[in-house]
């Protein structure tokens, strides 16, 4: 074979990374009523105690009535869906951390 | 459909480094043919899906497979055994979003038990978990380079582990012949006679356990039972998954001393529980009121392994003065567990195992 051969090959990862431009970010609104403020805990060590201090915090920016805890049983999966919906339906602002 | 790339032969190699697509070795080309050679073993269309991980919102199609198993330099006859891993691995009880992209650094470890590990000349004796065969270091190399290239786990993108461990190239534990009176390893998981099983964990790196003079079988196990409880490790007071892969002396020795597989892994996951104080003498602090609740149970002792059952023993390894080895699985039950298939030489695999292994 020489070295000005050419070659077919077939690429090996996955071909359709578009996803990204389906979705947009939510607008920006800030609340002005009063609103519930759902932390999710991922269960990691001190996630709880983080996000609660953040959520006192944002208390002194924002009308926040009501502040719930929901606390994920593994941090390696995704809120479940029916969850989800509970506290999408619930909640006007929604604070969940990632990592460790 | 997959598109096709038009490279001179000279720098196919350097291009594939060039875009990412390899672990860091240099891969074999998948032209068109070879990957059509693979598809036809298993007899499956290119469009076929394996499975999904959902949270990264990719699927996995037979075509993907094989070309990453032409790159990784399997042998077309390998592809049903690296068809059956993927489909372990994207079994939802096995969570490949979260084994792929935690800090914990796993390798997608694979047992394969059955009649194909003497067939594809897998090493099971000496160097089991060493270099050596192409069919061990191929077909995990297939799998990781599926999770690298088609699910996004690379570094800066979707693996983030923080130290990672050289099992994250291929890890296969080809499981040899056990002795006499001992099912195999498939054979546990409901495999009948000529069947090979391959099962999937996500793992931390392999220790070598070393036990050179006891002539006491009994000392085996202690000595193995001392590294699963090593409180360096992170599942270690919280329960998990292991492997455990007795080596030639160990096996023989347990064997030839009644030993069943069953009381082994009662021996161990009894003698691998920890205090509180001894994990807090090594300076790990228990994690409470968090996912990982470490509460001692009533013996005061904490779990190492999630139950007997979660002891994954596997004979394995060559002939030398008492060596064994074990490896955790890299996170506690609740987030992922271990997941096996029936390995199917055309079609898809099967699943075995129910949800404890």
């Amino acid at each position: 074979m020489s070295s000005c051969e050419i070659l077919v090959v077939l690429r090996p990862d996955y071909e359709d990374d578009q996803v990204e431009e389906k979705f947009s970010l939510a607008p920006r609104i800030v609340p002005d009523e009063p609103f519930t403020l759902t932390i999710i805990d991922n269960g990691k060590p001190k996630a709880k105690q983080l996000l609660t201090e953040v959520a006192s915090r944002l208390g002194n920016r924002f009308p926040i009535a009501n502040v719930e805890i929901v606390s994920k049983a593994s941090a390696g999966k995704p809120l479940e869906a029916d969850v989800a919906q509970l506290v999408a339906a619930r909640s006007r602002m929604v604070i969940t951390g990632i990592g460790d | 459909m997959t598109e096709q790339l038009n490279l001179s032969s000279s720098e196919a190699v350097e291009y594939f480094f060039e875009r990412g697509w390899t672990d860091g070795l240099p891969v074999v080309p998948p032209t068109p043919d070879l990957v059509a050679e693979f598809l036809g073993v298993v007899g499956l269309g290119p469009d076929v899906i394996l499975g999904s991980v959902p949270e990264r919102n990719r699927d996995l199609t037979v075509e993907k497979a094989a070309i990453n198993s032409v790159m990784a330099g399997c042998r077309p006859e390998y592809f049903p055994v690296v068809v059956a891993a993927l489909e372990a691995i994207l079994d939802p009880s096995f969570n490949a979003h979260a084994a792929m992209s935690s800090t914990g650094g796993a390798a997608l470890c694979l047992i394969v038990s059955g009649p194909l590990v003497e067939e594809l000349g897998f090493f099971h004796l000496n160097n089991a978990l060493g270099s050596g065969s192409r069919a061990n270091a191929s077909i995990g190399r297939a799998v990781r380079l599926v999770a690298m290239n088609i699910f996004g786990a690379k570094t800066g993108v979707l693996d983030a582990s923080s130290i990672g461990h050289p099992g994250k190239y291929s890890m296969v534990v080809a499981e040899t012949k056990p002795p006499a009176g001992w099912p195999t390893f498939a054979e546990e998981l409901g495999a009948s006679v000529g069947e090979t099983s391959v099962t999937v964990i996500a793992a931390e790196g392999p220790r070598q356990i070393a036990n050179h003079l006891n002539p006491d079988s009994k000392g085996w196990l202690l000595t193995i039972a001392s590294a699963m409880r090593s409180p360096a490790t992170f599942t270690v007071g919280k329960g998990a998954q292991v492997v455990v892969v007795l080596g030639y002396e160990a096996r023989e020795s347990l064997a030839r001393d009644g030993w069943s597989k069953n009381e082994i892994r009662s021996f161990l996951a009894q003698h691998s529980r920890i205090s509180a104080e001894e994990l807090e003498a090594a300076g790990v602090l228990l994690e409470l009121g968090s996912a990982h609740n470490m509460v001692p149970e009533e013996d005061g002792l904490l779990p190492s392994v999630s139950s007997a059952d979660d002891i994954l023993l596997v004979t394995a390894g060559g002939p030398g003065p008492g060596w064994s080895a074990y490896m955790p699985a890299w996170a506690p039950i609740l987030h992922s567990r271990a997941s096996t298939r029936l390995v199917s030489k055309t079609g898809r695999s099967e699943a075995i195992g129910g949800s404890d292994v």
